[in-house]
């Protein structure tokens, strides 16, 4: 099993089978024993769910990916064309470069945005709970829902955004009906609708930074940078590294605010690659090859993760010492 | 036992029933003969209202026939919806199937092949327009679905607007010049150097598209199924139809995105003279009578050829080939377009036209206070009316690559030429590919 020692999480062998090490008995009295049947009694429900929803979907999936698949006949194995045909797939590209905008778009800001209030509301004041909840709202509500009002805010002649610009006297703005906003409409709605979620993390890990270290830096005469650039920030990167994945992982993976808002367009500009696969899958009678770009996502997201443990993993501190 | 393991059993108990009943095949029926099917359809609401009549209609004729109702409401998900019950093995016994959802259908071997039936209660195949027949595969021997509707595509007009020009109504046969010149007139600018009333307003997809294409004596593709855009008549189409919109006659597509409304809209709202559309437009444009207090007229796509086609659009009903009530099933889809009844309540929301011509002639199917001339000029549009050029991956060839390219055009990113010539290499080089997989 893994433990951590001296920062660094290393592998200690275990004397005994698998199965004993999953569940020691050895030398325990009936009630324990009991007790942890129970336990796996009452796991078994969610396990089930998981291995039929995601498990077997998921190798499905993998055999899928090597054949020719029109949902109504049988699919009839291919072998790696579906892989070798993705390169000559210009919207396949085109889908791709749109979704590394996408996520160079909305990671950062993202990230800096829920940081700053997860800053702000990290304080004891009146009310605080609240302004945390009404963050926290958009991440609950229905993206099916709020696309409406979106596409109102976002609306060139009478929306909210472009009557507040016509205040400030800036010509109005094709939100989302121009081909170089479109992307950016819907990066502003995917930030807005993630912000609380990773405001709550952040605010997780601000509570775990111990409250003495601020108060010897004052006595110290530190100002608020140093504070936050050689305390907060170091100390909060477990869980800015958690939300960096989370953010890659979850802009990739954009589809519904697409659907909602643009349907891909204008002009393919908001064509991401989950939308580009659901076109696939069920518009053009070919899931084996959407199965195929679904596993391409997941190598380059297996990848990316993989680098960012690599590169940055002994920059984050797990431990006070 | 102890509490403990009371507890887990009943838990256990509990979480297996409930599966039970979920999994539980609704079918009930009680004695042999009762049978039930279900029907899957799109629609608005005036649409489930009708459906639920035909039905009513149907039991009463057919009592030990019951038909369950299953309201999938958007159109333009339907598709997916269906196929991903068709893969589930669960396809409904009846459902709804488009002009161009009928062949990859066929092509997948999906369909039950009705026209077995057909022969054996001795349809008579006169009495339905013939270019909707031919396009469920009568020709072939095969008859792939029961039409439910039919229209022709043709060119919605506001009779108001037209008298404040000072202008004669259009006539069937008119052609592009004289469309444009009615458009020209029709056009308004407002206080503040924006259009405030367009000559016309129309969807640039397929829909409102190939009529003008066929107009003009051209086609979309040849009897092999091959792209055929780069071809002059077809370029001559499209040029005219970004004439329009270059001259200000008709707003942009960039005009369209930022009011982020439709042609329909436009129309509705008397911003727009002329719309293009299906007789569901019948339906649609109630706002502008309602409202408006304005009347509507209908006549054919602007030509240039005498006796050119317009686009024949239907709905039609379709069953799968391992539907367990083929029997009960051809009863209703034989009940819903071969039956004077069923046609009639059909065509009273004004959303489609009957596929019985007498039917059609009679004139039942016309909105209040329609009036009569619209009988002819519709009937008139069917019996050249032309079958859309069907395929099998329609939804790849013309809605990915052909409006791909189209789109850009029309925002004017790419010349006519870039754009028909690159539609005819991409689409063909697909339909190659997808016919050697």
């Amino acid at each position: 099993m893994f433990i951590m020692e001296n920062n660094k999480m290393i592998k200690k062998k275990q004397p005994g089978t698998l199965f004993s090490r999953l569940a020691p008995t050895n030398g325990m009295n009936r009630q324990k024993r009991t007790e942890i049947f129970y336990g796996y009694l009452f796991l078994s429900p969610n396990v089930l769910a998981v291995f039929v929803f995601m498990v077997i979907p998921i190798i499905y999936s993998l055999y899928l990916s090597l054949t020719q698949w029109d949902l109504i006949t049988d699919p009839r194995f291919i072998g790696l064309d579906n892989f070798a045909h993705m390169f000559q797939d210009s919207r396949f590209l085109m889908s791709m470069k749109n979704t590394f905008l996408f996520s160079l778009y909305t990671i950062p800001t993202g990230i800096i945005i829920s940081l700053f209030f997860a800053l702000l509301l990290n304080q004891a004041i009146k009310g605080v709970n609240l302004y945390q909840a009404i963050v926290f709202m958009p991440v609950i509500v229905s993206m099916v829902a709020v696309a409406m009002v979106w596409r109102w805010i976002f609306n060139t002649e009478v929306g909210l955004l472009n009557l507040a610009l016509d205040f400030f006297g800036i010509s109005p703005v094709g939100w989302i009906s121009t081909e170089k906003w479109a992307l950016v409409s819907v990066a502003i709605v995917a930030v807005w609708k993630s912000v609380g979620f990773n405001m709550v993390i952040l605010l997780a890990g601000l509570k775990g930074v111990p409250g003495h270290l601020y108060e010897a830096a004052r006595i110290d005469g530190a100002g608020t940078l140093s504070k936050l650039f050689k305390i907060t920030l170091p100390l909060l990167t477990p869980s800015l590294f958690f939300v960096t994945i989370m953010s890659i992982l979850g802009s990739f993976q954009v589809f519904d605010a697409v659907f909602m808002l643009t349907s891909g367009g204008p002009g393919n500009s908001t064509n991401v690659i989950y939308y580009w696969i659901y076109r696939n899958a069920f518009h053009f009678f070919n899931m084996g090859y959407a199965a195929a770009l679904s596993w391409i996502v997941f190598g380059i997201l297996f990848t990316l993760t993989l680098l960012q443990f690599k590169l940055f993993g002994k920059n984050v501190n797990y431990e006070l010492d | 036992m102890n509490k403990k393991v009371k507890f887990g059993f009943f838990l256990l108990l509990t979480i297996a029933l409930v599966f039970v009943a979920a999994c539980s095949d609704n079918n009930t029926g009680g004695t042999e003969e009762q049978v039930e099917i279900r029907y899957a359809f799109w629609g608005i609401p005036e649409e489930v209202e009708v459906q639920e009549k035909i039905v009513e209609a149907f039991e009463a004729e057919h009592p030990h026939i019951k038909v369950q109702l299953d309201h999938i409401s958007a159109a333009g998900e339907f598709g997916a919806s269906i196929l991903t019950q068709i893969a589930g093995g669960n396809a409904p016994d009846v459902f709804y199937a488009g002009e161009v959802q009928i062949d990859p259908y066929v092509q997948r071997d999906v369909l039950l092949d009705l026209m077995p039936y057909a022969e054996e209660d001795g349809i008579d195949f006169d009495a339905f327009f013939q270019p909707t027949l031919q396009a469920v595969g009568v020709e072939d021997g095969h008859m792939w679905a029961m039409p439910k509707d039919n229209t022709p595509v043709m060119m919605y007009y506001n009779k108001n607007m037209f008298d404040h020009a000072g202008l004669d109504y259009p006539e069937p046969g008119w052609t592009f010049a004289d469309f444009e010149n009615a458009a020209k007139a029709l056009t308004i600018s407002g206080d503040n150097g924006r259009t405030k009333q367009y000559g016309y307003s129309g969807d640039l997809g397929w829909v409102a598209m190939y009529p003008f294409i066929f107009k003009n004596n051209g086609d979309v593709m040849d009897d092999d199924g091959n792209f055929t855009m780069n071809s002059p008549e077809v370029i001559e189409s499209l040029e005219f139809m970004k004439g329009l919109m270059d001259k200000g006659y008709a707003p942009t597509p960039e005009g369209m995105a930022d009011m982020d409304v439709g042609p329909l809209d436009l129309f509705n709202s008397e911003r727009a003279a002329m719309v293009p559309g299906g007789r569901w437009m019948a339906f649609f444009v109630k706002p502008l009578v309602e409202e408006m207090g304005s009347e509507w007229g209908v006549v054919p796509y602007p030509t240039n050829a005498p006796d050119a086609p317009t686009s024949l659009h239907f709905v039609s009903l379709v069953a799968p080939h391992n539907t367990e009530h083929p029997k009960e099933v051809w009863e209703f889809l034989k009940f819903y377009g071969y039956s004077k009844e069923a046609q009639k309540l059909n065509g009273s929301t004004g959303l489609g036209i009957p596929v019985l011509k007498e039917v059609t002639e009679e004139g039942e199917w016309l909105v209040e206070g329609e009036p009569e001339e619209h009988i002819d000029i519709y009937y008139n549009e069917f019996l050249t009316a032309k079958e859309l050029p069907v395929n099998a991956d329609w939804a790849l060839l013309v809605d990915d690559i052909q409006w791909g390219y189209l789109d850009q055009y029309f925002r004017g990113s790419i010349s006519i030429e870039e754009a028909v010539q690159n539609i005819d290499k991409d689409a063909n080089a697909e339909i190659e590919r997808l016919r050697n997989r």
